[in-house]
């Protein structure tokens, strides 16, 4: 681990400041960010703490609910309104890493965590993301875990997050503040496709923060679901994973949402699948045909090629749970 | 008087475990200490064109730092004690790089995180040469070596082509097993102390006497005055057996900077510098009569060795004596590849040659008249008595097919059928596990079914 001097603001001001300056990290739950400074991927300057700033509450609104940067999974996760109204969100998260780290994970953690490529936590290994213009030796590497869709000739790490998953099926909304003001911007389409710029992962500026995520408590996202498929029961990031919001009346799907998790480079939303879901019966014949349009051209390799079949069993799985197929 | 056998007894190291009051070796507080850590290598082959440690000595707090260019000299060759366990060791003593991740530095500081920093830091330039990772590609220069713990590498009993000629059902597979590495929950570590020409080291080890003599030798000195202690082993598995590299690298260590010194493998460490089982490939042929008696096998291994020593896997010393069969080939065979030596892993031979034995013997039994039964009864009749129960077809309803290639009894009374009551469950059939001795591989499953059901 390399030495850095270390800030532990107590006002949001002091830290957007500090957040300013140049090779500056902020510290949440520390759960990725140690971890990888200990693997000497990651060898930030400078620190800032934000666990002074408060910004940890769960907030129940009307029409929607919203959760402060640095309310911690297991907040979330076991918070009666969220599995009440959330049920994909809660089922997400409760499916990732374990109890010890969930303790300690925040949801603004969770939105910015970095892959699992074991290549890109490994320094003597080449990695785009790690250090541009260096290489991916993951192309020819053991790909078991990597993305399928999304993928670009410079990377093909998989996202790794559940929790985001979920926020992506249930139209999540990120906010976001810096010196100069605020913005918001979809989780849709907060995470950027690596391209030819893997090292950039999202659309947060320098010196930008996340302050919070706010989901709307539709109908539709109280019938929604998560499954994930992975290599252990648990403590295992997954192979292929669906959130699946579905909204059914007389047996008719009048609204859907589907997102994927272990087989994209970002939280991977599906609006193929939900186009052709509404509208049809809620049967499994329609399920098995909706999954069949998940994942257009993918780009899997020998060690993952079976993802492509695997999302899509999950896709019809996940659509039974929430719509009741016989 | 209160019976002993049976009663519980409390070990005497219990509380300190669970209370974790327990001193591993790197628990032991020695005062003015200081942290070693190793740097490795990122390639597999080749050597050190050039490594730059100017900057990680300028490092607060670094004390010392060790390479090829520098480290004292010692004695790295193979251990005059021999022995398969006795391999050599990558001490900075040259700059030729033999696997991925040897010891090609190591920096010794005041703190372990300066150590650490000032070792991440330090440049180096390779001329690497092409590696051979993985056997596959080399099976042409496998050899026969004398380094088999016990016994013979190969072993003839019988004719085995006549057997396979005279066999009416026969196997022919191939069944590989990967590297494993050991991994105890408490990575090795060593802690040297030099008090003039006298060395403590509170070492994690499964054998103080083999790292006194090792040490001594590595450094020229008389046994007598290296001593090595270890209150308490966090497992081991065969990996801590016998000294490796990082246990000399503390005491050279400690050695330059002339204060004691600490040196903890890292988690990533482990799957280099301290052993593995290696990687096997395991070609077997098995051939039966019509009535299911073994008439021949043959066992060939494979296993990978590194370019400096040779430890061979014994997969198929348990093949030699398992079944009752008069014709039984085995042989052991070596592949030099560019990594690190294998050690003993726990039952070394056994875990990877029965794997590969046991399932050519699933696959017999589901040939068309599955003969399971037969060799589980000329298993425990060990002599290999040539009456063998009657042939599944006679023996049970054609429906003992669909409960799973296990469920057939092995009593000497085969007519009784089914052995154990059968639940039915989900509309599935399932079979009711008594409670008993546990078992160990397929033949053994099916005697578990057999077994009256015990109670505690």
């Amino acid at each position: 681990m390399n030495p850095f001097s270390y800030l532990r603001p107590t006002t949001e001001q002091e830290a957007l400041a500090a957040l300013a300056e140049p090779d500056t990290m902020a510290l949440a739950g520390g759960t990725t960010l140690v971890d990888l400074m200990r693997l000497e991927v990651m060898r930030p300057q400078r620190i800032v703490d934000l666990n002074g700033l408060g910004m940890d509450q769960i907030t129940v609104g009307a029409a929607s609910i919203t959760l402060g940067a640095l309310a911690t999974n297991s907040d979330v996760a076991y918070h009666p309104d969220v599995v009440a109204k959330l049920p994909a969100l809660a089922d997400a998260i409760r499916s990732g890493a374990s109890g010890q780290i969930r303790n300690m994970a925040t949801v603004s953690g969770n939105l910015l965590q970095r892959t699992r490529c074991s290549y890109f936590r490994d320094p003597a290994n080449p990695c785009n993301k790690r250090a541009p213009g260096s290489g991916c030796a993951a192309l020819e590497g053991f790909t078991r875990m990597h993305a399928i869709v999304g993928t670009s000739k410079d990377c093909i790490a998989a996202h790794p997050s559940d929790m985001c998953v979920a926020l992506a099926a249930l139209d999540a909304i990120v906010h976001v503040r810096s010196k100069t003001g605020e913005r918001t911007i979809k989780l849709v389409d907060f995470h950027t496709l690596p391209d030819d710029h893997p090292n950039i992962e999202s659309l947060l500026q320098p010196g930008e923060l996340v302050v919070s995520v706010e989901i709307m408590t539709t109908p539709l996202a109280a019938k929604s679901r998560y499954v994930k498929v992975r290599d252990r029961a648990s403590f295992a990031f997954a192979l292929a994973s669906a959130a699946v919001a579905l909204d059914v009346q007389g047996g008719t799907i009048k609204g859907a949402r589907v997102a994927l998790g272990g087989v994209g480079t970002k939280p991977w939303r599906e609006p193929m699948v939900e186009q052709a879901l509404v509208g049809k019966p809620a049967t499994n014949d329609t399920f098995v045909a909706a999954a069949q349009l998940a994942v257009a051209k993918p780009d899997p390799r020998p060690d993952n090629a079976f993802k492509v079949e695997l999302v899509k069993r999950v896709i019809v799985r996940t659509l039974g749970l929430v719509g009741g197929a016989k | 008087v209160k019976p002993t056998v049976g009663t519980p007894i409390d070990r005497i190291d219990a509380q300190k475990k669970v209370t974790g009051t327990a001193t591993y070796a790197a628990d032991t507080d020695v005062t003015k200490i200081a942290h070693a850590v190793i740097l490795t290598s990122t390639i597999a082959k080749g050597t050190i064109a050039g490594i730059d440690l100017v900057a990680a000595r300028q490092q607060p707090g670094v004390l010392a730092v060790m390479s090829h260019l520098d480290a004292p000299r010692v004695m790295t060759g193979k251990s005059k004690a021999g022995g398969p366990g006795e391999r050599v060791l990558q001490l900075l003593q040259s700059d030729e790089i033999v696997y991925s991740d040897q010891p090609i530095a190591v920096v010794v500081a005041d703190t372990l995180e300066r150590a650490q920093h000032a070792a991440s830091i330090i440049t180096v330039k390779y001329a690497p040469a092409a590696a051979l990772a993985t056997m596959e590609q080399a099976l042409g220069s496998a050899f026969t070596s004398k380094a088999l713990g016990h016994g013979e590498p190969d072993s003839n009993r019988g004719n085995v082509p006549t057997g396979l000629g005279a066999a009416k059902f026969k196997v022919e597979a191939t069944y590989t097993t990967p590297n494993e590495n050991h991994n105890p929950m408490e990575p090795h570590a060593t802690i040297a102390v030099w008090h003039g020409d006298e060395l403590t080291l509170y070492d994690s080890t499964q054998g103080i006497f083999g790292v006194r003599n090792r040490i001594a030798e590595v450094f020229g000195m008389p046994k007598e005055n290296v001593r090595v202690i270890d209150q308490f082993v966090g497992g081991g598995f065969g990996c801590k057996g016998t000294p490796w590299s990082h246990v000399s690298l503390a005491a050279m260590a400690a050695k330059v900077v002339n204060r004691p010194v600490k040196l903890a493998i890292t988690r990533p460490q482990m799957f280099s510098l301290v052993g593995h089982r290696p990687h096997t490939i395991q070609n077997i042929k098995i051939g039966c009569d019509a009535e299911g008696k073994l008439t021949a096998i043959s066992h060939d291994v494979f296993s990978e060795t590194s370019r400096f020593d040779e430890f061979v896997e014994p997969s198929a010393l348990q093949t030699r004596m398992l079944y009752a069969c008069p014709n039984v080939d085995t042989t052991h065979k070596l592949v030099r590849v560019d990594a690190p030596t294998p050690t003993f892993t726990r039952a070394p031979g056994e875990a990877s040659g029965t794997f590969a034995i046991e399932s050519a013997m699933d696959e017999l039994a589901t040939t068309p008249r599955s003969i399971r039964r037969r060799r589980c009864r000329s298993r425990r009749s060990r002599s290999g008595s040539a009456t063998a129960p009657a042939p599944r077809s006679s023996a049970g309803p054609s429906a003992s097919r669909s409960r799973g290639r296990c469920a057939t009894t092995t009593s000497s009374s085969a007519t009784a059928w089914p052995p154990r009551p059968i639940r039915q469950i989900n509309n599935r059939l399932r079979r009711v596990r008594p409670r008993g001795p546990t078992a160990r591989t397929s033949c053994k499953r099916a005697r578990r079914i057999s077994a009256p059901a015990r109670t505690p």
